[in-house]
């Protein structure tokens, strides 16, 4: 694994560059002249004299060739400068950074949540030997994955706030605000948690050596965690490393559904008003974060099975 | 549940009396096991031998209370020292498993939990039965049965983990789980059957040793009648579900009664003689003239395979997987090429067939270099090239008809019309002896033997002038091995086809071959006509190997 960490980050790096570059040309060589939109401030453009365009241009750096534009851009985000919002004009930086801790709450709940409720199902509806509520539990998942995130938000702002007023619906004021929006993005994550953990349980009970534990004189509770558990936690633990970066456009949804400041919000206010700089900081936000999880799942994986960190070896069979 | 024992048998350890057992499937109940009687004394080896199917294995995990899912006793007593453990709750079992009765389990490489140390895993049972005050006496106590189970440095490897390991040494660790809590009984369901002869040999002899000082019972399951006759006091045949024939090792194995046994013991390699000649070309195998025809189809000179390592950790690189390998096959000649797992035999036979590139060396096919043919002129050779592999459960694609399979390498090769090509399987499958209804079927629905005839049939769909088998029968049971071979027999003299013939069964190769190649670190030691290196053999390492293959002392008996 010591080897194959610098190898691992060389490969991070390049998916930030290749992420960066992609926004970079879609946003700034497809159609939408940054500067017009700018230089309206929401109102109508033809209000702003072309002198007034030509000045813009120049003082973005928007009359230069684009590899230019694009060299100078590449080395103000190493350096951490991200541009500047073209609307208020404050940096980007700083308006990812004040939106980061509240989505980070709602990402953390949402994990803490999501994953002891999946594995739960999951472990439950493997052991159980009554045959209704092994079925019950394992039909849960797919209902989990397969109701959509906003229908589920509407129906307990409904519910919770409204009828029975037990939580606050909307805002970021304290804990009791997280709980709906983090239940609302809890529950499609255990599913699919869930569904992934029970079927490699499943396959990890129909392996031989679970008979030899078996013949060992161990109970079923202690055949299911000791050998059949850590043997499958592998595939939820990589499905745990994707959901941490779906948890971020998740919060899109979640954050406009229930009223929250934070990076969702941000992503949906930048998009609608073509804030073309501080979208491309946050897709360099979502490839930072993709890139993190996935780093950590990596070094983990040899953590729990011994036998990745013994892969590197060439395969020599005959 | 706890009775007193019968008085009829007052020395039984175990008696099986009438045992049922049933499978739940789709179409509705199927007996496993029908009405089974055993016995096993205090001490004994008793060796319950079949083919798979016959109901072996479901009887010894019945033992045990480790029925599949879908599996039921339905009738019968298990008496475990008057514990009727068929009628027994979870509790009374779990108290018998590993601590009453021990499990030595089929397959070594996929029956140790592959994230613990196996030092953990012997613990394990010492603690689950209370026979360690705590976990580091334990684990001491583990890493000293894995010493007396013949693992060197047992201290050092009980802090390895299984994948690092060999089949053997991973065997001898099961070996030391199923007798940590010193059972008086040891199931052992085929515990050699996926290890090389020589390790067989080692370990077989290493239990024997162990269960003999301590008085352990034995359930020895097995398919090898060699192991059952080299091991056992007794034996137990099973047939579909039944025990057709019971009594002394020596009386059952020379005076069979039972139909069943006698086929048993004419289908089993080990004792059938030396095979002279399949049907047909029985001048070209008798008196030791290799074949018909003299001249050489393939060769190989000097061939080396050095595989790239990457551990920087090593100061010396890895020896070659091949290194130095000269060998021939004639036309209608039959080669062995026979050698222990890592020996370098699979390689070897994937350097001859083009799959890898060799590191160095020459390859001729039929006069013609073709160590490096690239493009259309190695696809044509592929077409003269045909190989069968090991296993046929995973070899042909589940979800294609057979009819399909068969004919792939024609569609592949754009040989024949729809029609024709139609025509030409069914003239296949009829050669491989199988129905012609087989063509509509999917592999799921045939036995290993039957599938490795399909394989067979679509290597020769192309009418190849050599086919490689790579350990064709080493999956399939003695009696579909005996009907695999007599079919490549018969179209070898029919068509003149050459065999390179992979394989770590000697008994097989007796059968087979006309020309044997001994193999071992990556060279051959020892090659010459199967009889003269089988009755003469020069090399030490050829001695130890033909030794090793159990039941061995029966079939020659004049030898030793």
């Amino acid at each position: 694994m010591k080897r194959r960490l610098p190898r691992t980050l060389a490969q991070a790096l390049f998916v930030l560059w290749a992420a960066y570059t992609v926004s970079f040309a879609v946003l700034y060589l497809l159609p939408g002249d940054p500067v017009t939109i700018m230089a309206a401030g929401g109102g109508d453009a033809s209000s702003v004299s072309p002198e007034q365009i030509a000045e813009l241009r120049a003082r973005y750096g928007l009359d230069r060739p684009v590899p230019e534009q694009y060299a100078t851009a590449l080395w103000n985000a190493v350096r951490g400068d991200l541009g500047t919002s073209v609307h208020g004009g404050q940096p980007v930086t700083r308006l990812i950074a004040d939106a980061l801790p509240a989505t980070l709450q709602l990402a953390g709940a949402t994990l803490l949540l999501a994953l002891p409720l999946g594995g739960a199902v999951a472990l439950l509806g493997t052991y159980t030997r009554r045959r209704w509520l092994r079925q019950l539990l394992l039909s849960l998942p797919a209902a989990g994955v397969s109701a959509p995130t906003f229908w589920v938000g509407l129906l307990l702002v409904q519910l919770v706030s409204f009828r029975w007023g037990l939580l606050p619906a909307f805002g970021n004021d304290g804990w009791s605000s997280l709980v709906l929006p983090s239940v609302t993005l809890a529950l499609p994550a255990a599913g699919l948690v869930a569904q992934v953990f029970a079927k490699s349980l499943r396959t990890a009970l129909a392996e031989p050596y679970i008979d030899t534990a078996r013949a060992k004189g161990a109970g079923r509770a202690r055949v299911h965690l000791r050998h059949a558990a850590r043997n499958a936690l592998a595939p939820p633990l990589t499905v745990a490393g994707v959901l941490t970066g779906g948890v971020l456009a998740g919060s899109v949804v979640v954050e406009t559904v229930f009223a929250r400041t934070g990076v969702g919000r941000l992503t949906a206010t930048a998009v609608t008003t073509q804030d073309i700089p501080v979208v491309q900081g946050l897709v360099v936000l979502g490839a930072c974060v993709y890139v993190t999880t996935h780093l950590v799942v990596d070094l983990l994986h040899p953590l729990l099975d011994p036998r990745i960190a013994a892969t590197e070896r060439p395969a020599v069979t005959t | 549940m706890t009775t007193p024992p019968t008085s009829s048998e007052p020395e039984a350890l175990l008696a099986v009396r009438d045992l049922t057992i049933t499978y739940a499937t789709r179409a509705g109940p199927v007996p496993a096991v029908r009405g089974v009687d055993l016995t096993v004394r205090p001490g004994e080896v008793l060796a319950l031998v079949g083919e798979s199917g016959s109901g072996k294995s479901t009887t010894a995990h019945a033992v045990l209370g480790l029925l599949p899912p879908g599996a039921r006793v339905d009738g019968g007593t298990i008496r475990y020292a008057g514990t009727d453990l068929a009628a027994a709750d979870e509790s009374v079992l779990r108290a018998h498993r590993g601590r009453a009765i021990g499990l030595v389990p089929q397959d070594p490489a996929v029956s140790l939990n592959p994230v613990q140390r196996v030092g953990s895993q012997v613990a394990e049972v010492l603690l689950l039965h209370g026979l360690a005050a705590d976990r580091d006496t334990a684990h001491a106590r583990a890493a000293e049965l894995l010493g007396e189970a013949g693992l060197d440095r047992p201290r050092d490897r009980a802090r390895q983990y299984p994948h690092e390991l060999s089949g053997g040494m991973r065997q001898r660790v099961l070996i030391a789980i199923a007798l940590a809590a010193r059972p008086r009984l040891l199931v052992a369901d085929e515990p050699t059957s996926a290890l090389d002869v020589t390790v067989q040999r080692t370990i077989l002899d290493h239990l024997d040793t162990l269960t003999r000082t301590s008085e352990t019972a034995v359930l020895l399951i097995t398919h090898d009648l060699g192991v059952a006759a080299d091991r056992a006091g007794r034996v137990a045949v099973m047939a579909r579900g039944r025990v057709v024939e019971t009594g002394p090792t020596d009386e059952v194995l020379t005076s069979p009664r039972h139909p069943y046994t006698k086929a048993l013991l004419a289908a089993a390699p080990a004792f059938a003689p030396a095979r002279r000649t399949p049907s047909g070309t029985a001048e070209a195998r008798d008196g030791g003239t290799p074949a018909p025809a003299p001249a050489d189809l393939l060769t190989a000179e000097n061939l080396v395979k050095e595989y790239p390592h990457r551990r920087t950790g090593r100061h010396t690189p890895p020896p070659p997987a091949v290194d130095g390998v000269s060998l021939r096959v004639a036309r209608g000649e039959t080669l062995a090429l026979v050698g222990e797992s890592g020996s370098g035999k699979s390689t070897t036979a994937r350097l001859l067939l083009r799959l890898t590139d060799p590191t160095a060396g020459r390859i001729t096919f039929d006069g013609q270099d073709v160590t490096r043919l690239r493009g259309a002129a190695l696809r044509a050779l592929r077409r003269r090239l045909q190989i069968v592999y090991q296993n046929p459960y995973t070899s042909l694609d589940p979800r294609l008809p057979v009819a399909e399979i068969v004919a792939e390498p024609l569609r592949a090769f754009r040989v024949a019309g729809r029609a024709e090509r139609t025509r030409r399987v069914a003239v296949l499958l009829d050669r491989v002896h199988l129905p012609a209804d087989v063509a509509r079927r999917r592999p799921a629905e045939l036995s290993g033997g039957q599938r490795q005839r399909v394989a067979i049939a679509r290597a020769l769909a192309l009418r190849p002038d050599l086919v490689v088998c790579d350990e064709p029968v080493s999956a399939l049971d003695v009696s579909a091995q005996a009907h695999v071979l007599d079919v490549l027999a018969e179209l070898q003299s029919e068509d003149g086809l050459s065999y390179l013939f992979i394989t770590h069964d000697l008994a097989v190769v007796r059968r087979i071959a006309h020309r044997v190649a001994v193999m071992r670190h990556g060279r051959i030691v020892e090659t010459g006509p199967v009889e003269t290196v089988f009755t003469e053999p020069r090399e030490a390492w050829t001695r130890a190997l033909l030794d090793a293959v159990p039941g061995r002392g029966r079939s020659a008996p004049a030898d030793d």
